[in-house]
């Protein structure tokens, strides 16, 4: 690990909401690190924060929202201090984002190749021609049959497979440093699902990084080489994928694990977590999974359990397992 | 089950739906092909799973199904009656007998109506007495509180206001309930929750589900049958374990390789060339041969008709009934 070289690195992200007699907090003490070349994985239920983390890391937050950090830095730039002009040269440029539901974050009344020779112009300072020509190599580079055909059409004459294909390649005509994917393939059907992320898997050689969320675990084992397990605003668990995906020791992973339906699954019923993720305004005190966890321990309830390394390079919040393995 | 399985509760005869869009003279200028032909059985106390990408017409045959829209061709047989006939004043009474679940509980409970309103229109417009027990008894069966009643949807969580689709598809006492891609809208651990609930539900309400979903792994924990659709027509169908352990349409294998597992026990990986094709322009001969991995020259002008393959299977594909290895 040493010799790899840091890309991302955030420490003690906290994002909070300000409403009018509360505060929403979101993301609460995140902190983990990409290297360059790495895919990272971040899982969790619906309201576990993912995308208020990958949102924080962008600067693209509604106005009422406060972030904090120890640090935040891109490839040693300190994204926290940039104003919102020098951001404008990041978006696109150091960081791309894939979103969750492609149709509704592309124009409609645009073409695919003014929409991406807007960008390209915008951030490699080239002329219309030489943006087009980027553009259509882009297009290659994810597999799109008649690229020159698909340069010249507008949204609605293209599949949403296809365009989330265009929104990949769109992020990635500027090199960028890191790829974010908002659960890229929610949207899309099995097979192109598969498409998708095969691309993806191919494309991890073409940036310096990328950060893939869903709640799907299935997903991240396929493309990931580190995962990063969220709940109610914290890390819970995170490590080596495939040590967290055999060998998961939060209860909360567990949980996550069992919920997904196997096909050499033999029972009829599937496990799952019982109630709902608690509200971010008053998360509860001590470990925030403690009230729906059935491994919980009165120290559970009262302090929160701190992060802790168990086997090298495999990292886990919970007192339950600290106790049992005697750390 | 046993002795009850043979009863056959709704059965679909060579249906067809067809979109026409034609001048102002009634000449057909384009046809789109939505629904081509398809034949199949439902049995009491069973769940029939129909699966395929978009566009491949599954959600129009729930459409067909629960009579939201009118048949081009063919036959609805509800217990032996034909129910696709709107003018006999008997389908009324029958088609009350078939409810919908929707895909996205957000966009299809009505957001201005507290639950109770929603709950009570299914009454009200059955002129049905004493709603207040009724929507109570409803609630308690999808396992919420009393108190859900004077909410309104947004105070809901997403797997809370799926519950509350169910109860309303629950409201008139149905046989069968059109289960239509209930839980792509939700994360694993909801979805974990909705499909043991829906299973608590068909067991103590004798109920029969079609469940209509791109997702492989929850067809093999719900269903006992299972038919995949390709652009209109069923190419395979039978009995969920058989067709898992071998399928024997490439399409079918295509399918089963894309899902996304944990578990490492999984064929190889088919990535299937480009999108599905439209159906206003359908291929000739076998629909499936432009993206078929072994398609030869008489898949293009023979259409394949549906053969047995044993175990209750039967699928339709030239590749296989030349008796060749297929992949």
């Amino acid at each position: 690990m040493d010799t790899m070289e840091q890309l991302l690195n955030v420490e003690n992200l906290k994002t909070y909401f300000k409403l009018m007699d509360s505060t929403v907090m979101a993301v609460d003490g995140v902190s983990f690190l990409i290297n360059r070349g790495e895919a990272l994985g971040v899982a969790g239920e619906t309201g576990s924060g993912k995308t208020v983390t990958v949102n924080s890391i962008m600067r693209n937050l509604p106005l009422n929202a406060y972030v904090t950090a120890d640090a935040i830095t891109l490839e040693g730039i300190d994204l926290l201090s940039l104003s919102e002009k020098q951001l404008h040269s990041v978006w696109g440029k150091k960081i791309a984002m894939i979103f969750q539901n492609p149709t509704s974050f592309i124009n409609p009344l645009f073409t695919i190749e003014e929409q991406m020779t807007d960008v390209i112009c915008f951030h490699e300072k080239v002329k219309n021609k030489q943006a087009v020509k980027t553009a259509r190599e882009m297009l290659v580079l994810v597999g799109m049959p008649d690229p020159d055909v698909v340069l010249k059409s507008y949204p609605f004459q293209l599949s949403a497979g296809m365009i989330q294909r265009i929104m990949i390649a769109l992020s990635l005509s500027c090199n960028p440093s890191l790829l974010i994917a908002d659960e890229p393939t929610t949207a899309l059907d099995v097979t192109i699902q598969a498409q998708i992320l095969k691309l993806l898997g191919d494309i991890k050689a073409h940036t310096g990084g990328l950060i893939l969320i869903t709640h799907n675990l299935a997903i991240i084992k396929d493309i990931c080489d580190r995962v990063v397990i969220m709940y109610a605003g914290k890390i819970v668990e995170w490590g080596d994928v495939h040590q967290v995906m055999y060998l998961p020791m939060h209860p909360y992973t567990k949980g996550l694990l069992d919920a997904i339906p196997r096909l050499n699954n033999q029972d009829k019923r599937l496990r799952y977590i019982p109630g709902n993720i608690p509200s971010a305004i008053d998360p509860p005190s001590g470990c925030r999974f403690s009230p729906r966890c059935m491994v919980a321990v009165p120290i559970c309830f009262e302090q929160e359990p701190p992060m802790c390394e168990k086997v090298p390079g495999h990292f886990v919040a919970c007192y339950v397992i600290r106790k049992e393995r005697g750390i | 089950m046993g002795a009850q399985k043979s009863e056959v509760i709704i059965k679909v005869d060579g249906l067809k739906k067809y979109f026409e869009k034609k001048n102002l003279r009634g000449k057909v200028l384009k046809c789109l092909k939505a629904v081509d032909d398809i034949s199949f059985e439902i049995y009491r106390g069973e769940s029939f799973g129909i699966v395929g990408e978009s566009g491949c017409g599954k959600s129009t045959t729930a459409m067909l199904l629960s009579g939201l829209y009118p048949l081009t061709a063919g036959r609805i047989e509800f217990k032996g009656v034909d129910i696709s006939d709107d003018r006999n004043a008997q389908v009324k009474e029958h088609r009350k007998k078939i409810q919908m679940v929707f895909q996205d509980p957000t966009t299809s409970i009505d957001p201005r109506m507290k639950i109770r309103a929603t709950l009570e229109e299914p009454f009200a417009i059955q002129k049905i007495k004493d709603m207040e027990e009724h929507i109570d008894e409803l609630l308690r069966t999808v396992s919420l509180d009393k108190t859900f009643k004077d909410r309104y949807p947004h105070e809901l969580s997403g797997g809370q206001k799926q519950r509350i689709g169910i109860a309303r598809a629950l409201a008139m006492s149905p046989q069968v309930i059109i289960l239509d891609e209930p839980t792509s809208a939700v994360d694993v651990n909801v979805q974990a929750q909705i499909i043991n609930l829906l299973e608590e539900i068909k067991e103590q309400k004798d109920l029969s589900y079609i469940l209509i979903t791109h997702d492989l792994s929850v067809v093999k924990i719900v269903c006992q049958r299972v038919a995949v659709m390709y652009l209109g027509k069923i190419m395979e169908q039978g009995p969920v374990d058989p067709i898992f352990a071998a399928p024997h349409h490439p399409y079918t294998k295509v399918l089963f390789s894309n899902i996304p597992v944990l578990d490492d026990v999984r064929p190889e990986r088919i990535i299937l060339q480009g999108d599905v094709p439209s159906p206003s322009n359908i291929p000739t001969g076998c629909r499936f041969h432009p993206r078929c991995p072994n398609a030869q020259a008489y898949c293009k002008t023979e259409e394949p008709q549906m053969r047995s393959t044993g175990n209750g299977c039967m699928a339709a594909c030239h590749y296989m009934e030349k008796g060749t290895e297929v992949i």
